[in-house]
Formats: structure tokens, C-alpha cells, sequence
């Protein structure tokens, strides 16, 4: 269960995704994010799916992978669904004693579902195709243009990619202490939901311990490399955009553009 | 008598990349009871990966284990009963201490397995004494060293009394003098109560000292099976194996190049020094 949270995590494949430039994953994220809170219709739906599917196919990370991330989200977007079918008020399709179902609940319900859904399978293909110094350095270097109001950006990227990198370690280091833990005897699997979660609370422990540990490690070793947050530092592998980068800058903003286009089709999505 | 039978297993982490490789590449072997068995290999050969399995904690590809002529991936088996039996101290002992005190920590196993609170307790002061830390009963485990952290880590698992006790590098992290009593002590254990000793080691003059059998895995293939005394004065096995031959094996083969007459099967330190006064 617990490895089968996969944000956060780099996948190794040689795809173009992969290749592709920080910055320019960054930006189609974004976009991707921008266009499924804006879309209003079912085009932009099909649209927005049409570029995931594009998306999943050219990262060559293998879709079981990808979507076992959304194992960890299950119990988030069914209280979501529930929530949205019976509490949303409208036009009454089902009725269930005191709760019913109304045709607005089930469009609202099924749009969130696929916000949700899609939304974590995106954010996952960024991580999933960069490795976390290259995501450090696509944050840094696209938002460079906010030193100019003093914000600290390098220090903020670096912290987000220590965040980033700390998300895969600190499972691996849960599934560890918890298969140390079943093989003592402890079962994480049996009682009710009470009894599961008193069961966690050993997990804890040692793994704020090792969580803590880890971080003053990592400040030992950045202090005793000269790390200070004064100084301009130079990349080995300064970022530098290629054709591939300029294409799909080229493709993202079609695809915003296409995503507002629909927005001024006049098709009542309840009615499809 | 065989208490443990791998067969044909095979386990790989990336179940879903076709292109990937098995961790665990279709190995085979026996362990009987009373052996003292060393799993060695270069890094990242498998040997971490393959004793999960043995208590059932990683479930193969493929294959089977027999655990007492019992397939432990069997519907009726009882895994949680298979762990008791089969006891793994990890690598890391840290993530294996998580209680407030050293003996709540040695008496979750006990606990676990349905013994009383008095009786866990007690059993788990005497497995503190045997390890000569009884003194840290009442310690945080968080606060200990690494090598006192590795003996309550051992603890936590030696109060179940398994039949099998499996060690991930038990050597890491202890002193020379506290390393000795310790293989001491777990060849006392092989040796009074007839408890199956499986250990991984980089260490090799140990493996000599020790053990009655090794297996040697390389990329998650078992590459040789056999006594110590055979399998580490193998030069080809040792090469294929990246693996340096330990001094005993070494100094064997400088002498038997230079016409002496050397026993293979004697090559633990006092063997090995009884031999060479004779050669004087």
C-alpha cells in the first residue's frame, strides 16, 4: 500500500518527456492544471484528456505505474463523489429515503472525480520524467524574474526540491520499518479502522527519528560543502532550451488556446 | 533434516517494466536444520532481497519456500506463525526500535507471539543478560550506538525463540571484541539449541570461522552452494563473483603453488596455524 504512492517519485526512461526541458514541464503542468479548472464543457474534457493520453503514451513511464498513485487517493474522491451526488441540490433522478441524487450532484460529482483524477496523474508525469535537481533547476531558473522583488527563489527551489527528493526516501524508510515491524509480529492489515490506525503510531516514532536524523545529515553535508544562501552559484549543466522545447511551447499554448475556444460552445453538458 | 527449500525463485521490484531486471533470478537451494549458512555477493547481488522472502515478507513472482516441507505461499499457511519461526534482524537496526524503552521494544515480539506481560517481560530481561546489556533495560533505544542499537535489535527478534535466525550484516557497526562475541554467541545458539544461523556477510575470514555452508548469489543468480572451505578457495567462483578470497583461502593457495601439502578443510585461524607449525 505504502509504495503505492507514486508522487514525488523519478521514473528512468529514455522519452522525450524525460528530455524535455524543466522549465517547459513546469509550464505544461501549469497549463494542464489551468485548463481542467476552466473547462466548462465535455470538449474541453476530451480535449484535456487527448493530451494526457498524448502525454502518457510519449513519457513511456508504464500506465499501471502512473495510476497507482491513485490507490492512496480513493477514499479522498469517493467522500468527494458522495458529497457532490447528494448534497448538491437540483433536479431529482433517484431517490433513497431522506437522500437523493440529483442530475446536477452526478455532473458535478463526475467532473470532480476526472479533476481529481487527471490533476494527479499530471502533476505525477512531472515528477515521474524529472529528476528532482532538474525540477529544482526549472523552478529556479523560470522564476529568476522574482529576485527583483527580493524573493530568496534559489532558497525556495532548493527547499521544495529537498521536499521533493525526502517524498520517495521517507516511504521506502516507512515500508522498511514497517516490514521490521510485521516480521515481529505486528499485523497492519487486521482489527477495525480504529484499531489500524493505533497500529500506525509505532510507525511514527521511529520514523521522525530516522526523518530528523536524515535532515541534519543533509545540513552537515551541505554546511561542510560551503552551502550559504549569499552567494550566486553557477549549474554544471546550465539549462538551455532546444527545437523540441520551442515545439512544445508551441503545442501548450494551442492547447490553452483551443481550452478557452471551448469555453464559448454553447452545449449544456447536463444535457449530453 | 531440511527446514527451509527455496525453488526456482524469482522476484523482481519493477513489476511493471517488462525490460526490467529479476532481483531474484530463479534460485534454488536447501538449508537444513543446525546449518549455519553465509549468504555472500557483491552489492546489490540480491542477498537483502532474497531473505526477505524467507520469512514471507516479500511474496516471489514465482517458486515456492518450504518452510518444515510446508509451501509458505499456500492459502492455509500461517505467515504470522512463519515469522515467529523465522526470526529477521535487518540492516538498519533503527528501523526495527520504535518503543519508548529498550525491553518495551525486546518485549513486542514476545507480546506479539501471545505471551503474558510478566512472562514477555521476564524473557526479555534474560535475552538483555545473555547480551550483557541489561544495564540499558530502561534507555531510550533512539539514544543508544549503533552497535548497542544492533544487540537490542537482536533481542527484539531472539525473545521470539525461532527456529531460524536471520541476520542482514549482523558485523556492521560492532567493535572487533563485541563482533567476536557475538558470532560466539549465535554459534552457541547453532550449537546448544540447534537453531538455523542464516547470515550475509561481506566479511569472508568469518565466513571460514563460522559457517558450514555459503551460497554465493551474483546479479540474483546463486552461482555456487557448498562448505566454506570449497567454495571460497575457488578462484573462478571468487572471480565471477567480484569477490576477494579471504586471507585463510589465499594463503592457502600460496602454499599449495609452492609444493606444501595444506588441508582444504582446515582452514579456520587455529587449523590454519596448527598446519603451518607443522610445515616448521
Amino acid at each position: 500500500m505504502i509504495r503505492d504512492i507514486t508522487f514525488g517519485q523519478y521514473y528512468k526512461k529514455d522519452s522525450v518527456i524525460h528530455s524535455l526541458d524543466p522549465r517547459v514541464k513546469l509550464v505544461a503542468t501549469l497549463i494542464f492544471l489551468i485548463s481542467l479548472f476552466i473547462s466548462t464543457n465535455i470538449f474541453a474534457y476530451i480535449l484535456a484528456t487527448f493530451f494526457l493520453i498524448i502525454s502518457i503514451v510519449l513519457c513511456k513511464v508504464p500506465f499501471q505505474y502512473i495510476i497507482r498513485g491513485l490507490k492512496s487517493l480513493l477514499f479522498l474522491l469517493l467522500i468527494s463523489i458522495v458529497f457532490n451526488i447528494f448534497l448538491t441540490p437540483g433536479e431529482k433522478i433517484l431517490i433513497f429515503g431522506p437522500l437523493s441524487v440529483t442530475k446536477e450532484g452526478l455532473v458535478i460529482a463526475i467532473k470532480m472525480a476526472i479533476r481529481l483524477i487527471y490533476l494527479v496523474i499530471g502533476s505525477s508525469i512531472l515528477t515521474l520524467t524529472t529528476t528532482p535537481s532538474k525540477l529544482t533547476d526549472g523552478l529556479e531558473k523560470g522564476l529568476s524574474f522574482l529576485n527583483v522583488f527580493k524573493i530568496p527563489v534559489a532558497e525556495i527551489a532548493l527547499m521544495m526540491s529537498i521536499a521533493l527528493r525526502f517524498i520517495p526516501i521517507l516511504i521506502e524508510e516507512v515500508d522498511k520499518i514497517m516490514k521490521a515491524q510485521i516480521s515481529r509480529g505486528a499485523d497492519f492489515d487486521k482489527g477495525n479502522l480504529i484499531e489500524k490506525a493505533k497500529s500506525l503510531v509505532p510507525l511514527l516514532v521511529p520514523l521522525f527519528v530516522s526523518a530528523f536524523r536524515r535532515a541534519n545529515d543533509l545540513a552537515y553535508a551541505m554546511e561542510s560543502r560551503c552551502y550559504s544562501n549569499n552567494v550566486k552559484r553557477t549549474k554544471l549543466r546550465p539549462l538551455t532550451y532546444k527545437r523540441i522545447d520551442y515545439i512544445t511551447y508551441i503545442i501548450l499554448l494551442v492547447f490553452i488556446v483551443l481550452i478557452f475556444i471551448t469555453r464559448y460552445i454553447k452545449i449544456d453538458i447536463i444535457a449530453l | 533434516m531440511s527446514i527451509l527449500e527455496v525453488k526456482n525463485l524469482k522476484y523482481k521490484y519493477d513489476k511493471y517494466d517488462d525490460s526490467s531486471k529479476y532481483a531474484i533470478d530463479d534460485i534454488s537451494f536447501n538449508i537444513d536444520e543446525k546449518d549455519f549458512v553465509a549468504i555472500i555477493g557483491e552489492s546489490g547481488s540480491g542477498k537483502s532481497t532474497l531473505i526477505s522472502h524467507l520469512n514471507g515478507l516479500y511474496k516471489a513472482d514465482s517458486g515456492e519456500i518450504y518452510f518444515k516441507d510446508k509451501n509458505i505461499y499456500s492459502k492455509d499457511f500461517d505467515l504470522t506463525n512463519l515469522r515467529f519461526k523465522c526470526g529477521v534482524v535487518f540492516q538498519y537496526p533503527e528501523y526495527q526500535l520504535f518503543s519508548e524503552t529498550v525491553i518495551d521494544d525486546v518485549a513486542f515480539g514476545a507480546l506479539k507471539k501471545g505471551l503474558s506481560k510478566d512472562e514477555a517481560y521476564d524473557k526479555s530481561y534474560e535475552v538483555l543478560k545473555l547480551l550483557g546489556i541489561e544495564h540499558l533495560k530502561d534507555e531510550t533505544p533512539f539514544n543508544l550506538s549503533g552497535g548497542e542499537k544492533r544487540k537490542v535489535a537482536f533481542a527484539g527478534v531472539f525473545v521470539m525463540n525461532p527456529d531460524i535466525l536471520i541476520f542482514d550484516e549482523p558485523d556492521a557497526g560492532l567493535d572487533p571484541t563485541s563482533k567476536v562475541k557475538f558470532y560466539n554467541l549465535i554459534k552457541s545458539l547453532n550449537e546448544k539449541f540447534g537453531t538455523t544461523i542464516i547470515y550475509i556477510t561481506h566479511n569472508l575470514d568469518d565466513v571460514i570461522e563460522y559457517a558450514n555452508k555459503v551460497i554465493v548469489l551474483k546479479k540474483g543468480k546463486v552461482i555456487k552452494i557448498g562448505a566454506p572451505c570449497d567454495v571460497l578457495t575457488d578462484l573462478k567462483v571468487m572471480n565471477d563473483a567480484s569477490l576477494d578470497m579471504p586471507y585463510a583461502a589465499q594463503i592457502y593457495h600460496e602454499l599449495t603453488s609452492k609444493g606444501y601439502n595444506i588441508d582444504k578443510r582446515k582452514l579456520k585461524f587455529n587449523e590454519i596455524v596448527e598446519s603451518l607449525t607443522r610445515l616448521k
